[in-house]
């Protein structure tokens, strides 16, 4: 598009655009469903060697600036409302990405009280009895129920139609279990980045965060529950879990 | 990733199945769009939070992309769009962005470091007072380098329509600085035509 001259105003604006320094483009991991389709597509992932269920690829990784493209798996286990990706291991000689800077679950999340949780939240969220006095909180953003509770040993998730989406490095252990019968995993790894996703796939933007933490996924009668906890073992968390409906 | 001759093939074999395609699409146009997003936010973890959701929906949307239209383009509607909407519903202020630009690495060029950043601190500062149709017309323009087709689909207007949306901007924007940054206007005078 030449203009035949080029006014004060467009060489202002041409001399601030070539002086203009961007952020690296970051690398990009997504979740994909077939195209056109507004819901993501949840596989059943078959079980291979030890207790990992896991089925086909869902997601597109984007390249990094230099070279190459990945192709994550995506990893759509039986625990209703929980996906998990396998990141791509990094080449030979190449940087990964770093994952965000762990952030605590107050930093992305506004503290409510008991009596105004159901409303706050969108549902009638469960406890766990003698497991302390816990922090509430839900995640400010329009749409989204999602309730936080933070006990002393651990924290607590529920939501009852939201997916929680995670990227795992490659290689590492789903150890699947069961909560009240059903289907639950154990995720017990290096740290990996969680994602808030609404029903439709997208991403609830702002609510993507780094875990440490060991982790239980499972959904109960009406809620998905994630449970993390620096400090509890698996049979800890299981014992907790099967408090709840 | 197999190469794909072109966008059109890409989006073609996508559509047919080959989920593998789509990555050279992304690595294609990934750049430009995450700047496009960046302009908008001024906030590189927001924009990378966006883009995530852009590739998405992007794929998602995939049959309802026109064949023969500028991926690139159409990859950056759906972008500033998504970044828009964050502005808004954050209720961001955008005043504080003249001095995130100013603070940031640029080329050297001819003028002082300090001389520099002051300039592109005004100019931020006087963009950041239009309205956000402007804004994005300015940048996908002057920043982002898109040609009158491109800036037909990624402002989703039709190809008669640019040039009077940027001329509007450009009017609006020479206000500004002839009101609050005269000398930007005098400074650039001088220069003259040559670059």
């Amino acid at each position: 598009m030449t203009e035949p001259s080029r006014d004060w105003l467009e060489r202002l604006l041409e001399a601030d655009a070539a002086a203009a320094a961007y952020p690296a483009t970051p690398q990009f991991a997504l979740a994909t469903a077939e195209p056109g389709k507004r819901r993501p597509q949840t596989l059943r992932l078959a079980a291979a060697g030890v207790a990992i269920a896991v089925v086909a690829a869902l997601a597109v990784v984007l390249a990094l600036p230099e070279s190459r493209e990945a192709v994550a798996d995506f990893l759509g286990l039986r625990v209703q409302g929980e996906q998990v990706e396998i990141l791509p291991t990094p080449r030979a000689g190449t940087t990964p990405t770093p994952l965000p800077t762990p952030v605590p679950v107050e930093s992305i999340a506004s503290p409510i009280t008991a009596s105004e949780a159901a409303a706050a939240v969108g549902f009638t969220p469960e406890y766990v009895e003698g497991a302390g006095e816990p922090r509430l909180y839900r995640l400010p953003y329009l749409g989204v129920r999602v309730f936080i509770a933070i006990y002393p040993e651990f924290t607590l998730w529920e939501t009852p139609d939201f997916l929680f989406a995670k990227g795992l490095p490659d290689g590492r252990i789903l150890e699947e279990v069961t909560v009240r019968g059903q289907p639950a995993y154990w995720m017990e790894t290096t740290e990996r980045v969680v994602r808030i996703l609404r029903p439709d796939g997208s991403e609830v933007v702002g609510t993507r965060r780094t875990v440490r933490a060991p982790t239980l996924v499972w959904r109960g009668a009406a809620l998905t529950y994630r449970l993390e906890s620096e400090s509890l073992s698996l049979e800890q968390a299981l014992a907790i879990a099967e408090t709840l409906p | 990733m197999t190469p794909i001759a072109n966008d059109d093939a890409a989006v073609t074999a996508v559509l047919a199945g080959d989920r593998d395609a789509f990555a050279s699409l992304v690595e294609a146009h990934r750049e430009r769009a995450y700047r496009a997003t960046y302009l908008v936010l001024h906030d590189a973890a927001a924009a990378e939070d966006v883009m995530q959701e852009a590739f998405v929906r992007a794929y998602r949307s995939l049959d309802r992309f026109r064949l023969g239209d500028p991926f690139g383009a159409w990859l950056i509607r759906i972008a500033v769009n998504l970044a828009l909407n964050e502005v808004r519903s954050r209720g961001r202020r955008l005043a504080w962005l003249p001095r995130i630009w100013a603070g940031q690495a640029s080329r050297p060029g001819p003028e002082s470091t300090v001389e520099a950043a002051e300039r592109r601190s005004e100019v931020q500062e006087a963009i950041a007072t239009l309205p956000a149709n402007d804004r994005v017309a300015l940048y996908l323009r002057y920043y982002l380098d898109l040609n009158e087709r491109e800036m037909a689909v990624a402002l989703a207007v039709a190809p008669g329509t640019v040039k009077s949306r940027l001329s509007r901007a450009s009017q609006r924007l020479r206000s500004v600085i002839e009101a609050r940054y005269p000398h930007l206007r005098h400074t650039f005078e001088e220069r003259g035509p040559d670059r």
